[in-house]
Parts: C-alpha cells; sequence; structure tokens
C-alpha cells in the first residue's frame, strides 16, 4: 500500500487536504481519495506532513495486511511509536488486524511551533465534560485550556445530514465564541477507509485523531474526550484509550486522552449545572431534529444520560430532551432499548442508589424487563425476520451505503486538481 | 505537604541537589530531604527546576492524605501530567492513594528545545534493561533520533546505599561495557527508596524517582526510556507503566515506557543470542548477598531468569547464576512473597510445550506453595493497622532509613 505526498487544494472557500492511497489489491469499496476539509479561513491550520494519512490509513494496511510505504515527510516521534500502536492494536483486534511493514521516505520533525489547543467536539457528555474541565475557570494550568473545538461531519453526523450539522454547529459556534473558543467546522470522509470493515464504535480512536493531527499546523495539544473510564477500560479493548492515544503524539502535536478518571454518570454530573451544557448537550442516536428539542429522549444513549439526570433532580433544566421522565414510573422506558453490551448499568444502579433510591424499584423492573426484551430480540429472533423487518425500519442503519461518508462535489474537486496538477 | 526549592551543593567530587518534603504530620523514620548525586562533571547538566522532585512527592502526599504544595519551578506539561497521574494511582488504590489537591506556585516552561540533547536508558543491568539496550543500538533502532546515546544507572534502588563496594565494582564493569558500545554511562545515586521503605511496595513507588533522576538531567537529554518490566497482557498497578510513565514528560524530556509489547520469557530468548549477556546479566533482588555481578541464584527474580534459561538452554552460558535449579530451589521460590505469578505461569507453559516437564512441575510446585502463603500473609495484614505494620517490618528486616530522618 502506497499513501502518497498529500495536496492542499483552496477553492471556493474550503481549503481541502488530500491524498490518494493506493492498495496493492483492491477489496471492495475504498476510497480513490482520502479528504478533510474546512473553511478556507482556517486553511493554515493543515499541514502537508504525511502524519495524518499515515494515522488514517494504518487501519487499512494492518486491515488488508499490506506493508505501507508513505511518501513524503513523517514525524520520527510518531514512527518510532506506531510500532507499539500498532502492536496494540494487533494484540486487541487480532481478528481484524495484523502488523505491518511500514518504510518511510523522510523522518523529519515539522518546524513550527504552533500555540492552539483542540479537542474533538460532538455535543455529547464525554465532549462537554472535557471542555468543561479544560475552560480557564477549571483548568489551573494555562497551557492546557482549550483555544479550538472541531466539529467532525463524517462522523457521527452523515455527510447527507448536512442541514443538522449546520444546525448544531451554528448553535455550537455560538456558545464557543461566548467561551472565547473557536470552533472548527471539519468535513472528511476518512470514516470510508473502515466502513462497512471494522466496528466504528471500537475504532473511532485513530479516525478521530487523525482530523488532529490534520490540524497540527494551529494546534500543540489535541484533546480527545475519553469514552469509558479506567475500571471499564481494565474488561474493554477499543482502538482509543490513555494507553493508545498519546502514541499517535506527533514532534509538535501532544495527544490527550481526557475523561478516563470519571465514570459517565459522574461526567453528567460534573456538567449538570453549566447552562450551556444543558441547552446544547445532544447525545441522541436517532437523528430526530424537532425544533429546540433533538434528543428523542427514547434511545439508549439518550435514556442513560436522563437516568442520571433524572436521579440529580437536575433533568427539567435540560432543554434537549423531547420527552423527559416526570415520574419514578417513567424509568420503564429504559426497557425498550435496554443492553448490557455497553455495561453502563454498573455505574447507573450504585449512583441512583446513592441520589435517588425510591427511582431504583423501577429501575430494576425496567432492567428485568429489558433484558427479556434484549434477549428475544437478540437471541431468538431469526435471521430472516429481522430481514423482512428492516423495510419497516427497523435493524436499519443509516451509513449502510459503501460511499455513506463521501461528498461527491468534493471527490470532484479533488479529482480536478489531481488531473491538472500545478505546474 | 510542602516540597521546598531545590537546593545544590558540591563535595568530593559529587554534586547533591535535594528538595525538602515538609509534612504537616512528618512519619517516623521518613528522610527529611530527597536526594540525588551525580559526578561533578554533570553540574552543568543538572536542571535546578522542581520537576524532578514533584512526581515523587506526590506519591509521599497521597500515602500521607496531604496537600501538595510544589514551591519551584515546575514544567506546564508534567504540572497537568501530574493531575492525571494522581487520578490513575487514587483509581488503582483508593486506600493506599489517596486523592490530595494539588498546588503549583510557578508553572513555567523550559526554554530548552527538544531537538537537541541525549537519547538515555535506565540501565540496571537485568533483563529489561538489556532488551531495551538491544533494541536501541544502531543495528538494531532504524529510527536514528530513537537510538540510545547514554544509559543512567542508579545506586540505591536494587542496592542499598551502603553497599558502596559493591556498587563501585558493579558501576565499573557496566561503564567499561557501555563504552565498548560506544555509549556512556551516568552514575547517580539517590535515597529515594528510603520514602517509601516498608511503608509502600517498591514495585509502585520505583518509577517517579527513576524519571526523577532523568529529569534533573533534563538540559542534556531529550528523551529517557524506561524498560519494562510487565507486559501488556499483565498490566497491573505499577510505579513504572505504559500508561502512567509518558505522564511524567516535560517540553524537553520524552518519557517513553519500552517493552511492554514484548513477554519477558521472549526478552530473555532474545538476550541469549546477544553473548554481552552472559557476563553482564545481573537480575538479582537479593541486596545483603550480592557481590559484583554475581545473582545470588536464590531470590525470585534470580530463579525466574535461570529457569526461563533453562527452557531455553541457556543457563550454563550464563557465568553470573548458579548452574541449574535443584529442586529445593522450587520450593524456596514457592515461599518468595514477591514471586511474579504471571510470570511463573508463563515459563511454567513454555516450559511445558518445550517438553521440559521437569522445569514445569517445579514451577506449578512453587506456584501452589506461594497462593497459600499469599492469602496466609493477606489474612495477616487484615488485622494489622498500617503503621504497626510499618514497625513489625522494621523490627524484621533491616531497615536503610535512620532514625533522624536525615540521610547522608
Amino acid at each position: 500500500m502506497i499513501i502518497h505526498q498529500p495536496e492542499l487544494t483552496t477553492k471556493d472557500g474550503h481549503s481541502i487536504l488530500w491524498t490518494r492511497i493506493e492498495l496493492a489489491k483492491k477489496n471492495g469499496y475504498f476510497p480513490k481519495f482520502i479528504w478533510y476539509r474546512l473553511p478556507t479561513q482556517y486553511g493554515n491550520l493543515f499541514t502537508t506532513q504525511n502524519d495524518t494519512f499515515l494515522v488514517s490509513g494504518l487501519l487499512a494496511g494492518m486491515y488488508f495486511g499490506e506493508n505501507i510505504e508513505v511518501k513524503g515527510v513523517v514525524s520520527p516521534r510518531l514512527a518510532y511509536q506506531l510500532e507499539e500502536y500498532q502492536f496494540l492494536l494487533s494484540f486487541r483486534f487480532p481478528e481484524f488486524l495484523h502488523q505491518i511493514e511500514i518504510k518511510y521516505n523522510q523522518l523529519d520533525p515539522l518546524d513550527i511551533s504552533p500555540k492552539g489547543v483542540g479537542s474533538t467536539f460532538s455535543g455529547g457528555v464525554d465532549s462537554f465534560f472535557t471542555l468543561w474541565k479544560n475552560l480557564p475557570q477549571n483548568q489551573p494550568i494555562p497551557d492546557y485550556r482549550i483555544t479550538h473545538g472541531v466539529f467532525i461531519k463524517g462522523f457521527d453526523i452523515l455527510p447527507a445530514e448536512n442541514q443538522h450539522f449546520e444546525f448544531l454547529y451554528e448553535k455550537y459556534r455560538r456558545a464557543a465564541a461566548h467561551l472565547r473558543i473557536e470552533l472548527i467546522p471539519l468535513e472528511t470522509n476518512v470514516v470510508s477507509i473502515t466502513h462497512l470493515r471494522l466496528p466504528l464504535a471500537d475504532f473511532y480512536g485513530p479516525i478521530i485523531l487523525s482530523a488532529g493531527i490534520a490540524l497540527a499546523g494551529g494546534f500543540k495539544r489535541f484533546f480527545i474526550p475519553s469514552s469509558w473510564d479506567y475500571n471499564k477500560l481494565q474488561k474493554k479493548a477499543v482502538a482509543s484509550d490513555p494507553l493508545m492515544d498519546h502514541l499517535l503524539s506527533t514532534d509538535t502535536l501532544d495527544i490527550i486522552n481526557h475523561g478516563s478518571t470519571h465514570r459517565r454518570v459522574e461526567k453528567v454530573q460534573e456538567i449538570a449545572d453549566w447552562e450551556i451544557a444543558q441547552n446544547l448537550l445532544w447525545v441522541c442516536e436517532t437523528h430526530k431534529f424537532e425544533k429546540d428539542t433533538w434528543n428523542c429522549s427514547r434511545c439508549e444513549k439518550c435514556v442513560r444520560t436522563m437516568l442520571p439526570l433524572y436521579a440529580l433532580g437536575k433533568l427539567d433544566k435540560f432543554s434537549t430532551f423531547e420527552k423527559p421522565f416526570r415520574n419514578n414510573q417513567d424509568g420503564l422506558w429504559w426497557a425498550r432499548k435496554f443492553t448490557l453490551r455497553r455495561d453502563f448499568v454498573s455505574e447507573i444502579f450504585p449512583f441512583v442508589r446513592e441520589h435517588k433510591p425510591d427511582f431504583l424499584p423501577w429501575l430494576r423492573l425496567a432492567a428485568l424487563l429489558g433484558s427479556i426484551r434484549y434477549w428475544i430480540i437478540f437471541r431468538l429472533l431469526p435471521r430472516f425476520v429481522k430481514k423482512w423487518l428492516r423495510r419497516f425500519g427497523y435493524f436499519v442503519d443509516r451509513n449502510e451505503a459503501p460511499d455513506a461518508y463521501e461528498i461527491p462535489e468534493v471527490i470532484q474537486r479533488i479529482q480536478t486538481a489531481y488531473d491538472h496538477p500545478p505546474t | 505537604m510542602i516540597v521546598h526549592i531545590p537546593t545544590m551543593r558540591k563535595q568530593d567530587g559529587q554534586v547533591t541537589i535535594a528538595a525538602r518534603f515538609e509534612l504537616r504530620s512528618p512519619l517516623a523514620y521518613m528522610p527529611k530531604d530527597l536526594c540525588y548525586r551525580f559526578p561533578e562533571q554533570y553540574e552543568p547538566n543538572l536542571s535546578p527546576r522542581a520537576d524532578c522532585f514533584a512526581a515523587t512527592a506526590l506519591l509521599v502526599a497521597m500515602y500521607t492524605g496531604e496537600e501538595l504544595t510544589i514551591r519551584g519551578t515546575i514544567s506546564p506539561k508534567l504540572a497537568y501530567g501530574l493531575l492525571e497521574y494522581r487520578n490513575i494511582f487514587h483509581t488503582w488504590l483508593p486506600k493506599l492513594f489517596q486523592m490530595v489537591d494539588i498546588r503549583y506556585e510557578n508553572v513555567e516552561n523550559n526554554p530548552l528545545s527538544r531537538s537537541a540533547g541525549a537519547v538515555a536508558t535506565a540501565f540496571s543491568g537485568g533483563v529489561d534493561s538489556f532488551f531495551t539496550l538491544w533494541s536501541h543500538l544502531t543495528e538494531n533502532q532504524a529510527i536514528p533520533d530513537a537510538r540510545i546515546t547514554h544509559g543512567l544507572f542508579i545506586h540505591g534502588y536494587d542496592l542499598r546505599l551502603d553497599e558502596e563496594t559493591t556498587y563501585q565494582a558493579i558501576a565499573n564493569k557496566y561503564s567499561k561495557l557501555f563504552r565498548s558500545l560506544g555509549l556512556d554511562l551516568i552514575l547517580a545515586s539517590t535515597n529515594a527508596y528510603q520514602f517509601a521503605e516498608f511503608r509502600i511496595d517498591w514495585s509502585l513507588f520505583f518509577g517517579p524517582p527513576l524519571i526523577g533522576a532523568a529529569l534533573l538531567l533534563s538540559p542534556y537529554l531529550r528523551r529517557f526510556y524506561v524498560p519494562s518490566g510487565l507486559s501488556y497482557n499483565e498490566l497491573a498497578p505499577q510505579g513504572s507503566t505504559a500508561l502512567t510513565d509518558h505522564l511524567l514528560s516535560t517540553e524537553s524530556l520524552e518519557v517513553v515506557h519500552h517493552g511492554a509489547s514484548t513477554s519477558r520469557f521472549d526478552k530473555i530468548a532474545i538476550l541469549t543470542q546477544w553473548p554481552v549477556t552472559y557476563q553482564h546479566l545481573r537480575v538479582c533482588a537479593n541486596k545483603y548477598q550480592t557481590d559484583g555481578l554475581e545473582n545470588c541464584s536464590a531470590c525470585h527474580k534470580c530463579y525466574r531468569t535461570m529457569a526461563a534459561l533453562s527452557v531455553l538452554n541457556a543457563l550454563p552460558m550464563y557465568s553470573t547464576f548458579a548452574a541449574k535449579l535443584s529442586l529445593g530451589d522450587y520450593f524456596r521460590w514457592g515461599f518468595q512473597t514477591h514471586m511474579n505469578l504471571g510470570l511463573a505461569r508463563d515459563i511454567c507453559k513454555r516450559a511445558w510445550k518445550g517438553g521440559k516437564k521437569d522445569i514445569s512441575m517445579g514451577i506449578w510446585i512453587a506456584i501452589s506453595i506461594n497462593l497459600v502463603e499469599r492469602t496466609m500473609v493477606k489474612i495477616i495484614k487484615l488485622f494489622l493497622p498500617r503503621e504497626n505494620l510499618y514497625r513489625i517490618k522494621r523490627f524484621l528486616f533491616k531497615p536503610e532509613s535512620n532514625e533522624s530522618g536525615v540521610n547522608e
């Protein structure tokens, strides 16, 4: 596999950082170009150092078992640490990924001293928590205060959901400006590399981080909010945690996985009184944007966020939930999408016991009913029934198309630049 | 607890840098100052900052439950890393390491650039040290920036400070070895062990003082390798892990935990192909019976290394160990409280697979004895308060720290 030298194309108010990843063997849909796009005013954050595409292309190389040749310049620190990073990936996911050789054309650090501190921001609990903890009033070390957020289209939000993206971006941008933080809208098709091959829930780490590394021209540190706490990480294997993420640091950019010291319920508690989070929290998996309430309140993620808020007596302050719990019986909605797979149950019960014990019997009943439902649907229901139910919208994912993360207009622009390189 | 601004003094060709640890409620026998000593030639390369004392002080503060105040200058990166470091240790062992506040009086970037400077590794002469050294020699490390130029050998770790003669003998041999490899060995000593003695298991404490020594040399070093004692599939709370070590990096010194992707058995297998180790491998944990590079061949570390070498048919090549393991050795190994069960099981499995059934059975006996012993020790500990346990240990074993709390 060859990762070509990245190119920067600026046109019609956008800067696009792109490259070609050439596979030795074609296997299913694989994007011709990998790209990241920003409004031109942020274009100076891009660098053409090939760290970005090496990090994003690494998963493809390891998945297909192809050795990588990287054109252009790579950070020596990143190159050194990728060996360890590869080991951890192949150790944790031996069924998917294999260690490969990487051949570098040139190893040199970037000759810049960026000043910014960035963080990915999706509007969820983890993002808000990381932002909250690294605001000037909470972060005593000035060097670690967040100066920029990066809001990504092509990850949680698909390119086809542009309206939702614009809707949320505008709200978040205004709130960020109030905090003196610049929110950068970044579009990318990098998920296409692993789409339908590797589960995004496990492999989001290098994908998100490649976006941060792409902006190395402006950032000296980049936070990735942690999804799991240290206790859970002892039992879970994901491709993003405090053990792994820092290995993607370069000579000029430190990657920091933030928030593993707190359980999700504790993060919810930390941000429960923050007005900005109360007005803007977005955790919903269903992506139904109704007026100002864009959390459906019935999906698993919504319910798992509402439970601790209700136990704290703060749920009514969170205006973005469409149908907040009004009484203890409403906790039974948990049964509707209950799952043991994500392991948040073990933290929710002790938390509710501590803060609202009279809510506990309803949660126990919900967990019992939910477990029965889960067992019937995921263990007993035959595959053909699931297939039949798809025509009614069940068991359907939003991103099933192989090119769900592509934007034809961007591809066309890159193709033109590729066909007619600047002389 | 207050960590005062470090002071430096020269005496007898040595330079000592020390910082006073002022506890609100002083603990008996705990030294008042954390000291590091280097040969005088390194004086221009020693940092006057508080970086090197902060992490060690943090663990002491967490043990005592006192808020930590750092008076000297500390790097922003380290200041941030210490907060996470504290959180991890508290999450691991909340009773031993309490959550404490950290107050920095002067957070300031180290103006030194990382682009220049030496690359060092901690070196004790053990399996992990030799493996890290071997991995970063020019012939084995493709990335020039990552190649080792120096070793750092610290007195006061596995060798007691009062064992000066043994230390000098070992230091001379290793200095010669490094010179033959075209590298330099930096010699240093510290009294850090006395802060943990009988109170905090040394395996939980040794990381920060070790990295601290490198931080002292940060005007000279840009990267410091800490050889890993545990592989990724046996990660457990320890004073040095892949999860925590990098948090003690500063803007000018990058700390890299190396070797967790290779099991101890595989490291030993690689080292058996490197003849340099035949006369130099020193793994011994017995502070009282060391004699130069000779290993006691009777402590848990010697036993596990000898067992692995036996499985690889390499034990006779190593002149620093006894020629073979007897049945009595396996029994004695089992009775040693520090036996690493994971490593023993790994060697046992490999011995069985390699057709060395006698070694495998011997290790199995040692493991069984050790499991019984561990359970009994755990039960006894349940009935003893922390300070009483400390006094019993002082009575049973030969302590290094003295009553005055002043170390010379």
